[in-house]
C-alpha cells in the first residue's frame, strides 16, 4: 500500500522582494513501513515538503496524500485528527519541540494526554519510550537539564509514543555530533521497524543512508534521483549531478541505443588564483589554563578544567568532539562572549579578562568574526544588508557583502529577506558575513551543520582558501568530517579535557 | 483537562512574564471601578446638596392618621406598628413618631400640645432643661415660643422653654408659635404620652404621624431608589387597615433631586469609557507581547497532534486565569481607591463601594469586561497578520468606518445637557462608547499612516550610525509589529490629553461661569424681602444696571432678558468672551452708544427747595394731578398735588429728601378715584361699560411751556385740554430729542432673525412696546441666559420713561470694589465667592479628581506599555541581540538600538495621542454640554489646551519612558 503519493507538488512564498519557489513539481512516493530518508542541499525545498506533509504547510500546486487523507482538503478537525492520530513529527530544531516548562515524562506523555488516552496509561507509555532510549533516570528532568542529544531522544519518543503511521524527521541531528547522530538513526531505525511506521527523514547527513530503505535526491524542488539514479520529472527535466557536468555550460545531447549521450560544448572560464603556501603565522588566539564550570552548587557542571590551546594566524583549525564537550562554550570564551571560570583567554596578545564588555565588543568588532548557525541572524534584513551591516560595523567598505554572498552560492538570493531563507541558506550568510568582514580571527560554530556535502566542502574550502591567503586564524567547533577534512589542525576536545 | 493542566504549569513557570500584562489590566480595571464608585458618590454628594437645599418640611417621608380615637378600632400600638412595619421598607430606616393635639385647651392652657419620640435631637434649650422620657404619671414638657403656658394637671410639668433645630422636619404638626398662635408644649415619647390620663382624650381630635426624616448624609442617593413605588405599597398596605392613614413624601422634589445627581454620575461615564478602552488597548498589546511565546506552545501543541480547540484552551485558560486574577486584583484596588476618592468627596466611602461595585449590576459589567478583556486577548494573540496598507480594506478598516457611523449620529443628535443626562434615553451609552469609538477610529487611522511614516522615519535615518539605522529599519520593515503599540500609545496618552483638556476646560469653565454669572465683583440687588431699591440703598455707587424682561410677538414669541447699562460700561463688563460675538466689546459699546447722552428732559427742582407748589386753573370736570419726579439718585418719585376741580388753585407738596434737587419730567392727569369706583360700582350692576369721563381745561405756569400730551390730552401754550377715564392716564412731558428714533440694541441671533427692515424691532418690555435697531448680534452677554437685548442705559431709560415716565429704573448695581460693601438691606453676589463656591463644589472637585485620576493613568500606562514592549522585544530578540553582540555591537549601542526603537514607537504614538487626545476632548466638549459641577453650562464650554501641563506631562511621559527602558536594557550585555 502507497502510504505517501506526493504528484507535481509547487509550492511558492510570495515575498517583498518577489516569490520564491521552494517546490517546483516534486513527485514522490513511498510505501506503507518503508524508510526513506531524503537529501538536498540547503534550499532545496526538503523541509517544505516535510511541512506539507504534516499538514504544517498547502501546497501552491499538486496533489498529496498520505493513507486515506488528502492533504489539500483536509481542514480543521481533519487535520488535527490527521496530526495527532496518523503522524509523527520530528522537527529539525528539537529544543522547539520541547516545552520548557515540562518534564521528560510529560513531554513524551503529552500526546497521549492530548488524544485522551488515561493518565496512568500515557505515563507508562512514556517510562516505557524513556526506558527504551536510555533516559529512564532523567524522566522528571526538563529540557534545559538535558544534552542536545538527549533532548533530541525525547522529541523522538514524544513524536512516536502514540504509534504514528507515518513519522517524518527534518534534520533529527542537525545539531548533534556524528556519534550521537549515528545513534539517533539507529533508534529511529529501530523504533520504526517494532512499530512498523513508515518514517520519511530529511537530512544532510551521509550517515543517516545507512538506515534507509530507499535514498531520495532533492534538487530545486523536484526529486533529481532516488538510490543513485537520475529521475526524469515531468516536461523531460533531469538533473545532471555537478561532479560530472563541471562547468559545463552548454552540452548536446545524443541519443544512443539504451540512453543519451551528453556532450560538452562550453565550459565556464575560471580564473585560478595560485594556491598560495600555508604560512605558520604568529599566535592569534590563545585559551591559558581555562576553566569552565556552568551553573552553581549541586548543579555545578565542569564544562573543560585547565584546558590551554593556541591558534595561529593563517590556520584552519578545527575544534572536534561530541556533543557536550564545551566546543560552542569554547568558542563563546575566544569570542568574549562568555567568561572563563578560571584561566584566561589571549586575543592578539590582549588578556580578555582585562577588558570589560564594551572593551570585548570592540575587539571582537575589530578583530574576531563570529559564524553562528545562522538561526539568529536579524530576519527583516536581507542577505545582503546583514553583511553589509557587519562591514558598517568594522567601518569597512560595504562593496565587500555582494562577492562574499556569491562565494557562499547565495549570488542569487543576495535581496531575500533572511526570515524568507531557509536555514542552511542562513547558515551560509552568516558564513558570507564572517568571511567579508576578513577578521584575525574567525570563530565557526557548527557552519556546516546544516549544509549538504557538496556545500559543506565548498565552506571547508573557502575557510581554508581565507586563512591561506589572509593570514586569519579560523577555528571551526565541527563534527562534519567534510569540514574536519579541510583543516590543518584538529583539537579534540573530549580527549584535550582529559 | 490537558490544556488546563498544561496553562497551569506553564502560568506557574511563566508567572513574572505574565505580571506586567496582569499589572496593566488591573491598572484599568482600578480606573473602571474608581470610576463607578466615583460616580455613585458623586451622585450621592448631590443628593446630599440638594437634601440641604430642601425646605425642612420636605425632608421626610411620613405617616399620618388623624382622628378621634374613639372613633377608630385600631389603638395607638395598633396604629403605631401598622405605620412603622410599612413605613420601614420605604427607606429602610427607622420613623419616629409624634402626636399633637392643636390648639386645645388643657388644665386651662391654651396650647399645641403634643409628643415626639427622641424629642431631645430637634431642640435648642433656651432656659430650663429639657424634659426626660414622658411617663403616664409624670410627663414633663418644653414649650416652644409663645406666653408662658403651663397646664394645671398634675402629670404635666413644664421644665424648660427650647426652639426648634434649623432642619427639624417638624413644622407639618408644630408651625412655630406668633403672636396669634397658642405655644407649643411637647412631651418626649408618644407611646408614653398615649397612655397619659388627659381629660376627655379619647374624644378629641388628634394628629399622629410617623417621621422618616431626608436629613443630608442619612439618607442616600441608593435609598431613593424606586422610592415612588415603594410609598404607594405603604400606602397601599395602610389605607388596607385604616382609610384614615394617609402619607407623604417630596416625590417630585426627590424625582428631582435624583435627575440632578444622574446627571453628575453620568458625564463620569465619559471616564468610565475612556477605562475600558485603556484596559481593552492594553490587553491588545499584552497580548502581543506573549504572542511570540504563544505561538511556540501553539507550534509545539501543533507538532504532538493537538487539536485546534486543545490549542485553543491551552491560550483560553492562561488568559482567562491572568484576566480574572488581574480583574479582581484590579475591582479589589479600585474598590480602595474609590472608597478613597468617595470620602475625599465627603460621601461615604465603602457605603459607596458597595452600592456602585457590590450590585449585581457592577457584577454583571466586572464579568463581561474581564470575559471581553480575555476574548481581546486571545483574538490579539491568534491574530495571524496585522498589516494595514494599500486600498484593501480589512475587518478594522471596516468596523473603524462603523464607528464613524456612529460618531456623527451622536453628533447629530446634538448636544447632550443635563436635561437630557437626566431623562437618560441612550445618552449614558453614548457617553460611555464614545470615547472608545472615537479613539478607535484614531487608532485605526494612525495604523493606517503608521508603515509609510515609520518607512520615511527610516529614509531619513539612513546616515545615521549603524544602530540607529538597525533601529528604524526593524520599524519600517516590521510595521506590523509595532503597530499594536503604537496603537496602544495613541489610546493612552489619547486619554490622558483628553483628561487634562478636558479637566482644564471645566476649570476654566468655572472660572467663566462665575465671571459670567456675576459680570463685575460685585453685583447689588434688591432683596425681595426687604423691598429697598439700589437707588435708595447705595444711590450713586457703581455701574447701574438694569435688567428687565421683555418679548418680541414675531416668529410665535421669543422672550428675551433686557440688559441695558452705560455702553462705555460694556468693554470693562467680566464674563465677555470673544466667541459670544463677531464684534469686540469696545465695538458693540460704540454701536450702542448715542452721539450725545440722552437726558429726561423737564424743569428742575431748585436745590434747596423742600416744597413744590404748581399755580394752576382747571375749567372743566375734577382730574386727579401727580407729578414725576426723576431723583438725583436715578429712581423717581411720584408727587400728588391732588385731585382738583375746577377754579384757581396753587396746590403744594412737600418735597421728600430723595426728590429734591430732581427734575420734574412729566405730569400725570388721572380720573378721579371716587368717580373711577362709582363707575364701577355701576357697571357692575350692568353688561354695559361706564363710559364716564373728566373732561377740561388746565392752565399751568410757564415751567410746562412747550410740554406735550399723551393719551387725550390737547396742549396749546401752557394751556391743555384733557380728557381722562377709567381706561388710562393722560401724560404732560417735555419733547424729548430722540423721540421716535429707535434704541439701538445688540440682540441674540434669534431675535436678530426676527428683525425687520433696517434691523428694526418692536420689544415690549413692562408693558410698553419700544422700538430697538439691531446694531449688533450677541450669543451671549455676561450675566444672561437666553435670549437677550443689550442697551445703553440712559437711552433705554429716556425711550422708556419717554413713553411711560418713571417706570424705567436700574435695578441692579455692578461694582467693581476690592472689600465687599455693607449694604445689608441688599442682596449682593460676590465674583469671587460664586467662584469659589463652584470650586469647592463637591461634584465639580470629584469630576476633575478623576479626570486628574484618568490622566495620570493614562501616562502611566503608556510607561508601562514602552517597558512592557521593551521586556518583550529583549526577551524575544535574544537571539537576534546576541548575534549583533558577536558582531562587536557594544552593550551601550544594543542598549540604544532597543531604547531608540522604543522611543521612535512612543514618539510617533505620542504624536497620534495628542491628535486623538484633542479630537476626544473637542467631541466630548461639542456633545457634553454638562459644567464640573454637573450644571448647565453658561456661558457655554469652550475646549481649553493646558498647553504647558500636557507639555511637562508628556516630558514627564517620555523621561519615564526613556528610564522604563533604561532599566530594562540596564543589563544587556
Amino acid at each position: 500500500m502507497t502510504a505517501v503519493e506526493a504528484t507535481d507538488l509547487f509550492r511558492i512564498y510570495p515575498s517583498a522582494e518577489g516569490a520564491a519557489a521552494a517546490l517546483q513539481g516534486l513527485s514522490l512516493e513511498i510505501e506503507e513501513g518503508e524508510l526513506v530518508v531524503v537529501f538536498g542541499p540547503s534550499g532545496s525545498g526538503k523541509s517544505t515538503l516535510l511541512r506539507i506533509l504534516a499538514g504544517l504547510d498547502r501546497p501552491s500546486a499538486g496533489t498529496v496524500r498520505v493513507f486515506e487523507h488528502d492533504l489539500r482538503t483536509l481542514r480543521g478537525r481533519a487535520l488535527a485528527r490527521y496530526r495527532s492520530r496518523t503522524l509523527g513529527y520530528a522537527d529539525q530544531h528539537y529544543e522547539r519541540a520541547l516545552a520548557p516548562e515540562l518534564t521528560a515524562r510529560q513531554l513524551v506523555a503529552l500526546r497521549l494526554d492530548l488524544l485522551g488516552v488515561d493518565r496512568a496509561e500515557s505515563g507508562r507509555t512514556a517510562d516505557r519510550l524513556l526506558e527504551r532510549v536510555d533516559l529512564a533516570g532523567k524522566r522528571n528532568a526538563r529540557p534545559g537539564e538535558l544534552s542536545g542529544g538527549q533532548q533530541q531522544r525525547v522529541a523522538l519518543c514524544a513524536a512516536l509514543s502514540h504509534g504514528p503511521r507515518l513519522f517524518i524527521a527534518d534534520e533529527p541531528t542537525g545539531e548533534l555530533d556524528a556519534a550521537n547522530a549515528a545513534e539517533i538513526y539507529a533508534l529511529i531505525r529501530e523504533l520504526a521497524r517494532e512499530a512498523g511506521v513508515t518514517t520519511l527523514i530529511v537530512s544532510h547527513d551521509p550517515e543517516s543512508a545507512a538506515v534507509a530503505d530507499r535514498v531520495v535526491q532533492v534538487r530545486d524542488g523536484r526529486v533529481s534521483a532516488v538510490d543513485g539514479e537520475a529521475v526524469v520529472n515531468r516536461g523531460g527535466w533531469i538533473r545532471v549531478p555537478e561532479e560530472l557536468l563541471g562547468r559545463t555550460t552548454r552540452a548536446r545531447l545524443e541519443p544512443r541505443p539504451g540512453g543519451v549521450f551528453v556532450h560538452t560544448v562550453a565550459v565556464e572560464a575560471v580564473e585560478r588564483a595560485a594556491p598560495a603556501e600555508a604560512r605558520p603565522g604568529a599566535v592569534v588566539a590563545e585559551a591559558v589554563a581555562l576553566t569552565k564550570v556552568h551553573g552553581r552548587g549541586a548543579r555545578a557542571t565542569e564544562v573543560f578544567h585547565d584546558l590551554s590551546l593556541a591558534f595561529a594566524g593563517g590556520a584552519f583549525s578545527a575544534i572536534t568532539g561530541p556533543s557536550g564537550t564545551g566546543k560552542s562554550t569554547l568558542l563563546h570564551l575566544l569570542a568574549g562572549l562568555d567568561r572563563p571560570t578560571a584561566g584566561d583567554v589571549r586575543v592578539l596578545g590582549t588578556a580578555l579578562s582585562g577588558l570589560d564588555d564594551t572593551g570585548l565588543a570592540l575587539l571582537r568588532r575589530s578583530s574576531i568574526g563570529l559564524v553562528t548557525q545562522g538561526t539568529d541572524l536579524v530576519p527583516f534584513l536581507t542577505a545582503r544588508e546583514t553583511v553589509e551591516l557587519a562591514l558598517a560595523l568594522r567601518g569597512a567598505d560595504a562593496g565587500g557583502a555582494a562577492s562574499a554572498l556569491a562565494a557562499v552560492g547565495l549570488g542569487e538570493l543576495a535581496d531575500q529577506r533572511v526570515a524568507r531563507l531557509s536555514m542552511g541558506e542562513r547558515q551560509r550568510v552568516a558564513i558570507a558575513r564572517a568571511l567579508a568582514a576578513k577578521p584575525a580571527l574567525l570563530l565557526a560554530d557548527e557552519p556546516t551543520a546544516r549544509l549538504d556535502e557538496a556545500n559543506a566542502r565548498a565552506v571547508g574550502a573557502l575557510f581554508a582558501e581565507l586563512a591561506r591567503t589572509t593570514g586569519t586564524a579560523i577555528v571551526c567547533a565541527t563534527h562534519d568530517p567534510v569540514l574536519i577534512e579541510h583543516a590543518q589542525v584538529e583539537f579534540p576536545l573530549a580527549s584535550l579535557r582529559e | 483537562m490537558v490544556p488546563i493542566r498544561l496553562a497551569a504549569v506553564r502560568l506557574r513557570a511563566h508567572a513574572q512574564r505574565n505580571l506586567l500584562a496582569a499589572i496593566g489590566i488591573a491598572v484599568g480595571a482600578a480606573v473602571l471601578a474608581m470610576t463607578a464608585v466615583g460616580a455613585v458618590a458623586v451622585q450621592d454628594r448631590a443628593v446630599q446638596r440638594a437634601l440641604a437645599g430642601l425646605q425642612p418640611s420636605d425632608r421626610a417621608v411620613q405617616a399620618v392618621w388623624s382622628g378621634v380615637p374613639a372613633q377608630s378600632n385600631l389603638s395607638y400600638p395598633q396604629l403605631d406598628h401598622l405605620a412603622r412595619g410599612a413605613l420601614e421598607p420605604v427607606l429602610h430606616h427607622p420613623a419616629f413618631a409624634v402626636e399633637v393635639f392643636r390648639q386645645a385647651t388643657w388644665g386651662g392652657a391654651f396650647v399645641n400640645l403634643g409628643a415626639v419620640d427622641g424629642l431631645s435631637r430637634w431642640l435648642v434649650l433656651r432656659s430650663g432643661r429639657l424634659p426626660h422620657a414622658c411617663t403616664p404619671s409624670d410627663c414633663e414638657l418644653v414649650q416652644i415660643g409663645g406666653a408662658p403656658a403651663a397646664p394645671k394637671l398634675p402629670f404635666l410639668h413644664v421644665v424648660g422653654r427650647a426652639t426648634f433645630r434649623s432642619g427639624a422636619p417638624l413644622s407639618a404638626y408644630f408651625a412655630a408659635a406668633g403672636a396669634n398662635r397658642p405655644p407649643i408644649l411637647l412631651a418626649d415619647g408618644v407611646s408614653a404620652f398615649t397612655r397619659t390620663p388627659l381629660p376627655d382624650a379619647p374624644l378629641i381630635a388628634r394628629t399622629y404621624g410617623w417621621v422618616v426624616p431626608l436629613a443630608p448624609g442619612s439618607i442616600h442617593d441608593w435609598d431613593l431608589a424606586g422610592l415612588g413605588s415603594r410609598i404607594d405599597q405603604a400606602q397601599s398596605q395602610l389605607e388596607e387597615r385604616s382609610d384614615i392613614f394617609s402619607i407623604s413624601a417630596p416625590l417630585d422634589t426627590i424625582a428631582a433631586v435624583r435627575a440632578t445627581s444622574r446627571v453628575a454620575g453620568e458625564r463620569l461615564l465619559v471616564l468610565g469609557g475612556d477605562a475600558a478602552v485603556l484596559l481593552l488597548g492594553f490587553a491588545v498589546l499584552a497580548s502581543t507581547r506573549l504572542r511570540r511565546d504563544y505561538d511556540a506552545t501553539r507550534r509545539r501543541l501543533t507538532w504532538f497532534g493537538a487539536g485546534r480547540g486543545q490549542v485553543l484552551l491551552v491560550a483560553a485558560a492562561e488568559v482567562a486565569a491572568i484576566t480574572i486574577v488581574s480583574s479582581i486584583a484590579g475591582w479589589i484596588s479600585g474598590s480602595g481607591a474609590g472608597a478613597l476618592l468617595a470620602r475625599h468627596l465627603g460621601a461615604p466611602g465603602w457605603l459607596a463601594v458597595d452600592h456602585s461595585l457590590f450590585t449585581l449590576r457592577a457584577f454583571g459589567i466586572a464579568v463581561a469586561l474581564a470575559a471581553l478583556t480575555a476574548l481581546v486577548m486571545l483574538a490579539a494573540l491568534r491574530l495571524e497578520k496585522i498589516a494595514f496598507g494599500g486600498v484593501t480594506l480589512t475587518a478594522a478598516d471596516v468596523a473603524a468606518l462603523g464607528a464613524l457611523a456612529a460618531i456623527l449620529l451622536a453628533l447629530a443628535r446634538g448636544k447632550t445637557d443635563t436635561s437630557t443626562l437626566a431623562s437618560g434615553g441612550g445618552t449614558g451609552v453614548v457617553l460611555l462608547l464614545l470615547p472608545g469609538l472615537v479613539l478607535f477610529v484614531l487608532a485605526v487611522a494612525a495604523a493606517r499612516v503608521l508603515a509609510p511614516l515609520l518607512r520615511a522615519l527610516e529614509w531619513a535615518g539612513r546616515r545615521g550610525p549603524p544602530p540607529v539605522r538597525l533601529a528604524l529599519l526593524s520599524l519600517a520593515r516590521s510595521p506590523g509589529r509595532v503597530l499594536l503599540s503604537v496603537v496602544f500609545f495613541v489610546l493612552s496618552v489619547g486619554v490622558a490629553l483628553f483628561a487634562f483638556s478636558y479637566r482644564a476646560t471645566l476649570q476654566r469653565g468655572e472660572t467663566e461661569q462665575a465671571r459670567y454669572a456675576v459680570p463685575a465683583p460685585f453685583v447689588l440687588q434688591e432683596d425681595l424681602s426687604k423691598l429697598v431699591t439700589v437707588q435708595q440703598a447705595a444711590p450713586h455707587l457703581g455701574t447701574p444696571v438694569l435688567r428687565d424682561s421683555g418679548y418680541v410677538t414675531a416668529n410665535r414669541g421669543i422672550d428675551f432678558t433686557l440688559l441695558a447699562l452705560p455702553a462705555a460700561e460694556i468693554p470693562r463688563a467680566d464674563g465677555w468672551r470673544s466667541d459670544f460675538s463677531s464684534l469686540s466689546p469696545h465695538a458693540l459699546a460704540r454701536a450702542l452708544a448715542p452721539p450725545v447722552t440722552p437726558r429726561l428732559r423737564g424743569f428742575d427742582l431748585p436745590a434747596g427747595a423742600t416744597r413744590l407748589t404748581v399755580p394752576l386753573m382747571i375749567t372743566g370736570d375734577r382730574v386727579g394731578i401727580q407729578l414725576n419726579v426723576l431723583d438725583p439718585r436715578g429712581d423717581f418719585t411720584l408727587l400728588s398735588l391732588g385731585e382738583l376741580g375746577r377754579g384757581t388753585h396753587a396746590p403744594s407738596v412737600r418735597l421728600p429728601p430723595e426728590a429734591r434737587g430732581g427734575r420734574v419730567i412729566a405730569m400725570r392727569l388721572s380720573f378721579p378715584q371716587t368717580a373711577a369706583f362709582v363707575a364701577g360700582h355701576r357697571e357692575s350692576g350692568t353688561a354695559l361699560a361706564v363710559n364716564d369721563s373728566s373732561v377740561g381745561t388746565l392752565r399751568l405756569d410757564r415751567r410746562f411751556a412747550g410740554w406735550i400730551g399723551t393719551n387725550g390730552v390737547r396742549v396749546h401754550g401752557t394751556t391743555l385740554r384733557y380728557v381722562v377715564n377709567r381706561a388710562s392716564d393722560s401724560i404732560l412731558r417735555p419733547s424729548e430729542p430722540l423721540e421716535g428714533v429707535p434704541v439701538p440694541v445688540v440682540v441674540s441671533p434669534d431675535l436678530a432673525r426676527t428683525a425687520g427692515a433696517g434691523g428694526l424691532l418692536p420689544l415690549h418690555v413692562e408693558d410698553e412696546t419700544i422700538e430697538g435697531r439691531v446694531v449688533g448680534v450677541a450669543r451671549n452677554f455676561p450675566s444672561v441666559d437666553g435670549d437677550l437685548v443689550v442697551a445703553d442705559l440712559p437711552t433705554w431709560l429716556t425711550a422708556a420713561n419717554t413713553i411711560e415716565p418713571g417706570t424705567a429704573t436700574a435695578s441692579e448695581i455692578w461694582l467693581d470694589a476690592s472689600k465687599r460693601p455693607r449694604i445689608p438691606s441688599l442682596s449682593i453676589v460676590s465674583q469671587r465667592a460664586t467662584e469659589e463656591a463652584l470650586r469647592s463644589d463637591p461634584l465639580a472637585r470629584g469630576s476633575l479628581a478623576l479626570l486628574l485620576v484618568a490622566a495620570i493613568v493614562g501616562l502611566v500606562l503608556a510607561a508601562v506599555g514602552v517597558l512592557l514592549g521593551v521586556v518583550g522585544d529583549r526577551r524575544d530578540e535574544t537571539g537576534e541581540l546576541f548575534d549583533l553582540s558577536a558582531q562587536g555591537v557594544t552593550p551601550a549601542e544594543l542598549r540604544r538600538h532597543l531604547v531608540l526603537r522604543a522611543e521612535a514607537v512612543a514618539a510617533v504614538g505620542i504624536g497620534g495621542g495628542v491628535v486623538a487626545g484633542a479630537v476626544v476632548s473637542a467631541l466630548v466638549v461639542a456633545v457634553v454640554s454638562v459644567t464640573a459641577g454637573a450644571g448647565t453650562p453658561l456661558p457655554p464650554l469652550v475646549l481649553v489646551f493646558d498647553w504647558p501641563l500636557v507639555g511637562i506631562a508628556l516630558a514627564c511621559l517620555v523621561a519615564g519612558s526613556t528610564a522604563a527602558a533604561g532599566i530594562a536594557v540596564r543589563r544587556l550585555r
